[in-house]
Order: structure tokens, then sequence, then C-alpha cells
């Protein structure tokens, strides 16, 4: 007859002891242990580190700082055609020479017992004149053609875009 | 790798925005000075004037300019690439509206300085003088269509 299993009644001794209260602590330890790692492993997360921050303001610099000596620079852009039967500048008119400050009787008092002095002053009243004049006749004699041919696509159909706005605004009536 | 995407679209977004400012004739006041220079040499030489007129005529007309661009550059655009037909019928509206208010603007601008050209040309000079002004714009035109024909082939 087969004997029916009991598990109260102890077989064999059983190899492995388990401390007191194990069981009933388990739970609230490996959570506590859990909290303990995640604090100790966890970094502080930003979606921009500072280094990124750090490029893209070089960048930005870079790129102001470019642009504005590119706007500010003199344009040094050559005209494609020559065109013949050019004018003279018509700012030429608008130079302004600049004159010696005006010579008071005290100063022509100096003048006088020193002619050296005068004759300098002479000289940089003549001079200045001069170079302010020398500095407008070099400028560029742009002729249409010269202007439009140095120009981007994109300026060309701004101005194309304004003239054709102007076309449609003025130009009948003057027919 | 995020970090390098991350920067590339802004350093796009900022060549797009720098890019953007430098195509505008709004803030390219050496193109604009460029551009009086040219249309003052022009009318010079279409009215045949001479130095003294010049000297004379070029403050007022440099002012008109002045006062026609202002209204040129602050107009809203079509934006580029949409044609008439892919506009609402509200967007269509307005620009009708702001056309024809620059329209009146410009007349006026014109009828303003008339009396002042008239003092250093004659009438039939300041016709010519506007007339020389739309013939730059029809050479501006011109331009524009010769570099559309030439992209075209």
């Amino acid at each position: 007859m087969k004997e029916e299993f009991d598990l109260d009644k102890p077989q064999k001794p059983m190899p492995y002891q388990v401390p007191p209260g194990f069981f009933e602590g388990i739970t609230h330890a490996t959570l506590k242990e859990a909290k303990r790692r995640e604090a100790a492993t966890a970094t502080p997360k930003s979606a921009f580190p500072w280094q990124i921050w750090a490029m893209a303001a070089s960048v930005a610099v870079l790129l102001a700082v470019g642009y504005f000596l590119w706007a500010d620079a003199p344009t040094t852009r050559q005209p494609i055609a020559k065109a013949g039967g050019q004018h003279a500048p018509v700012a030429r008119h608008e130079a302004k020479p600049v004159l010696a400050p005006p010579v008071t009787p005290k100063a022509q008092k100096k003048i006088e017992s020193k002619p050296e002095a005068a004759m300098a002053q002479e000289k940089a009243s003549n001079r200045e004149p001069r170079l302010a004049t020398r500095k407008l006749e070099a400028g560029p004699e742009e002729s249409l053609d010269n202007l439009l041919a140095s120009l981007s696509d994109e300026e060309v159909a701004e101005l194309a875009a304004i003239a054709a706005s102007e076309t449609y605004v003025y130009e009948e009536s003057l027919q | 790798m995020k970090v390098y995407r991350t920067l590339m679209l802004l350093g796009i977004g900022l060549l797009l925005v720098v890019s953007g400012q430098a195509q505008d004739l709004r803030n390219n006041p050496q193109l604009q000075e460029r551009l009086t220079q040219v249309k003052l040499r022009e009318i010079q030489k279409t009215l045949l004037l001479e130095e003294e007129k010049m000297k004379a005529l070029s403050p007022i007309y440099r002012r008109y300019e002045s006062e026609v661009n202002s209204i040129h550059l602050a107009r809203q655009a079509r934006p580029k690439g949409t044609s008439l037909q892919s506009l609402s019928a509200e967007e269509a509206d307005k620009l009708v509206a702001q056309q024809l208010d620059n329209a009146v603007k410009l007349s006026t601008i014109r009828k303003n300085y008339y009396p002042e050209f008239k003092t250093v040309l004659t009438a039939q000079q300041v016709m010519t003088l506007f007339k020389a002004e739309a013939q730059i714009r029809r050479r501006v035109m011109l331009e524009m269509r010769r570099r559309m024909g030439n992209r075209a082939k």
C-alpha cells in the first residue's frame, strides 16, 4: 500500500537554513536596494548639454561676425562688361572740401611772427581738399549694364519684381 | 550622433537666416546706393545734363528715390514659388488692395516732387526723367528674362 505524502511530517532534515524573518522583509529590502542603486547611477540629464550650447554659440558668433564684415566691406566685384561713353560720377559735386579752421586775429599775429608755421598751415589747408577730391574721383563709374551683370540672380529677381510692380502701377499713365 | 544632428540643424537654421537677410534689398544699403548712382548717371546721359544741373538735381532725386524705395521695400511680396492661382481669395484681395494703395502713394510722391524737379528741369525734362526711369525698369526686367532664359536652356 502506498504511503500518503504528508508535508507536516518531515521526512529528511533540510540541509539549508533561512534566517529568521527573511521572507517577511524581502520585499522591503529589495525595493530599498533598487532605490539606492538608481540614485547612485542616475546622472542629471538635459536635452542640450553645455557643450552643444557652447558650440552653437561659437558658430553663431562666427556667422554674425562674418556677415557684418561682409556687409560692411566695400564692394570689390569688378564689372563684367565695360560700357563706353560713361560719365563722371554724379556724386562728385557732393564732395565737401575739408577746410582748415578759420584763423583768428590772435592766431594771425602768431602766424605773422612765425612765417614757417604760416606756410605749414597754408600747405595743410591746400592739401586736404585735394585729397578729398581725389578720393571721390577714384570711385567706380558704374553703368546699368555693369551693375546688373554684377548682381546675383536673387537680387535681379527682387529688382525685377519692384520694376514690374511699378510698371503695373505707373507706366500706363506715362504713354 | 544626436549632438551632431542638433548642431547641424542649428547651423543650417542660422545660415538660412543670415543668407535670407543678405539677399534682401532692404538690408543692402550699398546696393541701394549703387542703384541710385546708376540711375542718376542714366538720367544725366538721357537728359544730356551739365554738371551744374546735376548738382542741383542730385539731392532732390535722392530724396525722391528714398521715398519711392521706402514704399517698395515695405510692401509684402507674394511668397516665392507661388502662382496667382495658388493664392486664396483673402490673400489675393489683400495683395490687390496693397498694390492699389501703393499706386496712390507712388503717384503722390511723384506729384509732390514734380514742383521740386521743375526748379531744376523743364516740364519736358521731368517727363523724360520719368521715362528714363521706366526705361531702367524695363532693362532690369529684360535682364531677369535673359537670366531665366539662360537657366531654362
